[in-house]
């Protein structure tokens, strides 16, 4: 299953995400109308929240893939685990640059309290722990199995993340109120869905490019260890 | 089965080490952040369940995994992998030994930092060793699901912080301010939502570690 | 190997294959073991004795291929797991308790009902005046006896043992040896990897070779040979290993 996803990710995607790409740009800079409340700098909006989602959605495949590699022992869930979240992780980072970026141009504050910069700052380290354990695992072969256990833990957790960053939201001064603004103009809700759509090809590309240079560096590793014992 | 397995480590924590390190390593932290914060009395309050929850965190993510260290030194987890018990089992049983480690080197380290901080326990005391106890569980179950994959990794024990800690994230914020209430006074009912997310954790952390656990052991 | 159908063997393995990361360690053994029967592994290092052994004790996953022990299909539930001994590299022991201690404690494990098992045990290994010293203390031969001990404590109808006779004066040895002989007549199933060829073709019923993971030489049904024509064709079948392995 995962090679006929692989195979058909990598032939539809990259046609897809070029002018997608440049059609979300367009349509952020020079179609959509600038927001009432929070001005230009409310415009990266429209590639912050398709990231946060994205991201979610990389890590709910790394938990479920982990999952599956736990239950079915085959390596393939472990490096569609282990693509998504590198991809996963890209995204994460994404997320908090631009939610960053954005606080800053809008409030003139690099950080805020905000309950979804925090969550991914949570779960940027979760799974940051995720790939330094596939580092500092390398030589053991139980690895993947330490890693989907990881995986799924963290995967989990993610509900206790964001309840746990509202509960701490009430101690910092709630700085980005509305993201969603004022969406008044039915023009935003098209911007917003081009860009989902960037994203989620995007994610869906990288994702299958990683799995497929996992999965052909580990048939490399198997091959080699036959050379060598033989 | 459970039990007997429980019987056992508990002897065998007697004839260990652990808890000294653990209560030297606890107070250690709270002297530190004596030091490094210099807080005044009146501001030491506000800060006081973070500072407590940190010292424990960490006291005790250095010393879970010695538990295991014992066990895999004699390569008694073989012993029982072979035996009729259940993965999951061996999970509780080593949760349980623990947890009762941790809360012991909780019990004297409270009294030291309410010393050193000024701050009165008595304000709400059952609630205090319920909210206690709580987080206490959360960290052990983290703790020794993860504890046993850290020690097959080629940095050992320095590596159960890097996996547990941003797991534990979301247990310390409702620890933290949970305790941080209790000491105020206000009673267990008045937390909301920091008492669903504490005992959600701990519900999630031990089901978790139950089902996960044969992964870790099993080759 | 009986012949009789109608009881399952008590070892059955057709296919088992395990790799160590990318090292493959087992590559299809195909094996059936019947019941009462003794069979000494032999086989240079890295050939899979002990991986094979962990595999049948449940500490080990195969890769491919199935295992059966007693027509049971591995992985082992709880009621299977106690109708099977083992005695690995290390003695499973506890060091800071002593003898009587670590086999109560594996006796509860086990489900061992009669207490007196532990004492007519220690005796049986020749540990009865040492039973209440810790067992940090005791030398290797006297771990491995009391490892033995406790492989046996719950009467297991199949003993796994990796490499028992290192470390064992003359003595330990001669405990085993009876020890072997008292299963046998218990109709114990006892699978044994050793390197001491002479020692193991004492008790020994069958004689396996193992070699890059594969069985190179099985005495089957005949008894196997005398120690000097078993290392001939020890030597022998290491060479044949290589061949089998490199098609």
């Amino acid at each position: 299953m995962i090679d006929i996803l692989q195979r058909w990710i990598l032939r539809l995607a990259p046609p897809l995400v070029l002018p997608l790409g440049l059609a979300s740009l367009a349509a952020i800079f020079f179609w959509v109308p600038t927001e009432k409340t929070l001005g230009l700098s409310q415009r990266i909006f429209y590639w912050h929240v398709p990231a946060a989602t994205v991201c979610y959605l990389a890590f709910g495949i790394a938990g479920l893939s982990s999952i599956a590699y736990l239950r079915t022992r085959r390596a393939d869930w472990d490096h569609a685990a282990h693509a998504a979240v590198s991809v996963g992780m890209m995204f994460a980072t994404i997320t908090i640059g631009t939610g960053s970026i954005w606080a800053h141009t809008a409030w003139g504050a690099w950080w805020t309290g905000d309950s979804r910069l925090t969550t991914f700052l949570i779960l940027w380290l979760i799974f940051a722990s995720y790939l330094l354990l596939r580092i500092f695992a390398r030589d053991n072969e139980m690895a993947p199995r330490y890693a989907a256990v990881l995986a799924i833990v963290g995967t989990v957790n993610i509900p206790l993340v964001i309840m746990a960053t509202r509960l701490f939201r009430t101690i910092h001064p709630q700085v980005i109120n509305n993201p969603q603004g004022g969406i008044d103009d039915p023009r935003m809700v098209y911007a917003l869905l081009v860009s989902f759509a960037v994203y989620l090809a995007l994610v869906l590309w990288l994702w299958a490019l990683k799995l497929a240079q996992l999965r052909i560096a580990g048939r490399l590793e198997l091959l080699e260890g036959d050379r060598n014992a033989a | 089965m459970l039990a007997l397995l429980w019987k056992d480590l508990v002897l065998e924590a007697r004839s260990r080490e652990t808890l000294p390190a653990l209560f030297v390593l606890g107070v250690l932290v709270l002297v530190v952040f004596d030091f490094s914060l210099a807080l005044r009395p009146e501001d030491a309050g506000r800060f006081a369940g973070g500072i407590l929850w940190v010292a424990i965190v960490f006291a005790s993510v250095l010393a879970l995994g010695r538990t295991f260290l014992i066990e895999r030194e004699n390569s008694c987890i073989e012993g029982l992998l072979t035996s009729p018990l259940d993965r999951g089992s061996i999970f509780l049983a080593k949760l349980a030994v623990n947890t009762i480690l941790l809360l012991a080197f909780e019990a004297l380290l409270l009294p030291v930092f309410a010393l050193l901080f000024d701050v009165s326990l008595g304000a709400n005391l059952p609630g205090l060793i319920a909210v206690v106890v709580a987080g206490t569980i959360g960290i052990a179950a983290t703790g020794t699901l993860f504890a046993l994959a850290a020690l097959g990794t080629r940095a050992r024990e320095m590596v159960l912080p890097l996996l547990v800690l941003p797991l534990q994230i979301p247990l310390l914020i409702a620890a933290v301010q949970s305790t941080q209430m209790v000491l105020g006074g206000s009673g267990l009912a008045t937390l909301g939502m920091r008492g669903d997310l504490l005992i959600g954790f701990d519900i999630l952390a031990v089901t978790a570690g139950w089902m996960l656990f044969e992964f870790v052991l099993v080759d | 190997m009986t012949g009789n159908k109608a009881i399952p063997a008590a070892v059955s393995i057709r296919g088992l294959e395990r790799r160590f990361g990318a090292i493959p360690v087992l590559r299809r053994i195909d094996l059936t073991v019947g019941r009462g029967e003794c069979v000494a592994i032999f086989g240079p290092n890295g050939a899979g004795k002990s991986t094979l052994l962990r595999t049948l004790a449940g500490l080990l996953r195969a890769d491919a291929g199935t295992v059966e022990l007693f027509g049971l299909a591995l992985p082992a539930d709880a009621a299977l797991r106690r109708r099977i001994g083992y005695l690995g590299h290390d003695a499973f022991l506890y060091r800071d308790l002593d003898a009587s201690e670590n086999l109560a404690y594996y006796g509860r494990l086990f489900g061992v009902r009669d207490p007196s098992r532990a004492a007519a045990l220690l005796v049986e290994v020749g540990l009865e005046r040492v039973a209440s010293r810790r067992v940090g203390t005791f030398s290797r031969g006297m771990q491995q006896r009391l490892g033995l001990a406790r492989a046996l404590l719950h009467e297991p109808e199949l003993l796994l043992l990796d490499e028992p006779l290192t470390g064992l004066d003359p003595e330990g040895a001669e405990v085993l040896s009876r020890i072997l002989a008292r299963l046998r007549y218990a109709d114990v199933t006892v699978l044994m990897a050793t390197h001491d060829i002479a020692r193991a073709l004492e008790s020994a019923t069958r004689a396996v070779i193992l070699g890059r993971g594969q069985v190179a030489w099985d005495s089957g049904d005949a008894p196997p040979p005398d120690a000097a024509a078993m290392t001939v064709h020890y030597a022998m079948t290491a060479q044949y290993a290589e061949t089998v392995s490199a098609r």
